[in-house]
C-alpha cells in the first residue's frame, strides 16, 4: 500500500552541517571568513591583490582559491606574502562551485594561527556558488563594469544573498555604456547591502572596501571572543585537535 | 550545473528518509524550491531523472515554487 510521509529536510543538510563545523572552527580561531563570488574575469583575484597591499599584515590575511584548473590564482596571491591554498575542483569531482567539505579540507593546509581574515575566492561563476554555504561569515559578490549594468536583474538570487557588493573596473565606465544608476537601482530591488564601486587596477574607491572589512572583522572577532568566554572553548582544527 | 550535485544530495536524503520510514521503494518525492535558492527547477528535474536509482529508481519529482531561498525535501510517497 502506498503511503505518504512528511520528511521536511534541507536538501543540502549534509553540506550545511559541514559549513557549521567550518564556521565554528573559524570562530574559535578568531578568523572572519569572506566568500567572494563573481563571474570569471570580474577581478576577484585582482581585488585580493589590492586588498592585500592595503591591509596585510596590519590585518593578517589568508586565501583559499577555487578554480576548475591550475594553481595560478593561489600563486598570484602568494606573491603578495599571503598564505594561500588552491582547490582545483576538477580533481575533486565537482567543477562549478566550492562546497563546505572542500573548504574544510583546505583549512588543514593553512596556518590558521597566522590568519585573521580568510578570503575564500569561489569558482568564477555567478550561479552555482550562491547555493552553497561554505562556512563563511560574509558573502561578497564581485561584479564588473564590462559585464554590463543588468547583472542584478539576471542573477537576483546571487545578489540578494550578498552582505556586500563590489563593482570592479569603474575606471572603464567612460568607455562603456554602463550606467551606475541602473546597476544601483537593480541592486536596491533585491538588497540593501553596501555597494563599493572600485577599480582594482587604479585603486579608486578601495578605502571604503578596506574600512568595511576592518569593521566587519572587528565585529566578528568581538562576537567570537564573547562566545568563547561564555563556552570556555578554544579553537580546534577539523579533526578535533586543539590549537590553542 | 550544480543541480547535478543537488540532485545527488537529494537522492541521499531520500534513501535515508525511506530507510527511516521503512519504505522499500519510493514512487514520488516532494520538494520546495525557493526563488532565491539559486536552483533552476528544470535542471534539477533533469538531473534527478538521470541520477535516480536504488529505492528511488522509479520516483518522480514534484516541485513547489516558494518565496525566499528554501531548498527542502517535504514528503515521500512509497511502499
Amino acid at each position: 500500500m502506498t503511503v505518504r510521509v512528511e520528511v521536511v529536510e534541507r536538501i543540502l543538510r549534509a553540506n550545511d552541517a559541514l559549513a557549521a563545523e567550518v564556521r565554528a572552527l573559524l570562530d574559535g580561531a578568531g578568523i572572519t571568513a569572506i566568500n567572494l563570488i563573481g563571474s570569471p574575469g570580474s577581478g576577484k583575484t585582482s581585488l585580493l591583490e589590492r586588498t592585500a597591499a592595503l591591509l596585510h599584515p596590519r590585518i593578517r590575511l589568508g586565501v583559499i582559491e577555487g578554480d576548475i584548473a591550475t594553481t595560478r590564482d593561489a600563486e598570484r596571491v602568494a606573491r603578495c606574502g599571503i598564505p594561500a591554498v588552491q582547490i582545483e575542483t576538477r580533481l575533486v569531482g565537482n567543477a562549478c562551485h566550492l562546497d563546505a567539505s572542500m573548504v574544510r579540507a583546505a583549512l588543514g593546509r593553512l596556518p590558521l594561527a597566522e590568519v585573521q581574515v580568510l578570503f575564500i575566492e569561489n569558482v568564477g561563476n555567478l550561479v552555482c556558488p550562491a547555493a552553497y554555504d561554505v562556512g563563511e561569515h560574509l558573502r561578497v559578490v564581485v561584479a564588473s563594469v564590462p559585464e554590463g549594468d543588468d547583472k542584478v536583474y539576471k542573477y537576483p538570487s546571487t545578489f540578494a544573498r550578498a552582505d556586500a557588493v563590489v563593482l570592479n573596473k569603474v575606471d572603464l565606465v567612460p568607455v562603456t555604456e554602463f550606467s551606475l544608476e541602473a546597476f544601483t537601482a537593480g541592486l536596491r530591488e533585491v538588497t540593501a547591502a553596501p555597494l563599493f564601486p572600485i577599480s582594482a587596477r587604479t585603486g579608486e574607491g578601495l578605502a571604503g572596501w578596506i574600512a568595511w572589512i576592518e569593521a566587519r572583522h572587528a565585529g566578528q572577532a568581538g562576537d567570537a571572543a564573547r562566545s568563547a568566554a561564555t563556552t570556555g572553548q578554544g579553537p580546534t582544527v577539523a579533526d578535533g585537535t586543539r590549537t590553542g | 550545473m550544480h543541480e547535478v550535485a543537488i540532485a545527488q544530495a537529494l537522492l541521499t536524503e531520500v534513501a535515508a528518509a525511506a530507510s527511516r520510514h521503512g519504505l522499500k521503494s519510493v514512487s514520488a518525492v516532494g520538494v520546495c524550491v525557493g526563488h532565491h535558492s539559486g536552483v533552476a527547477a528544470e535542471a534539477l528535474m533533469q538531473a534527478f531523472e538521470i541520477l535516480r536509482e536504488g529505492c528511488a529508481g522509479g520516483a518522480v519529482l514534484e516541485m513547489r515554487d516558494v518565496e525566499g531561498a528554501d531548498l527542502r525535501m517535504e514528503w515521500l510517497e512509497g511502499e
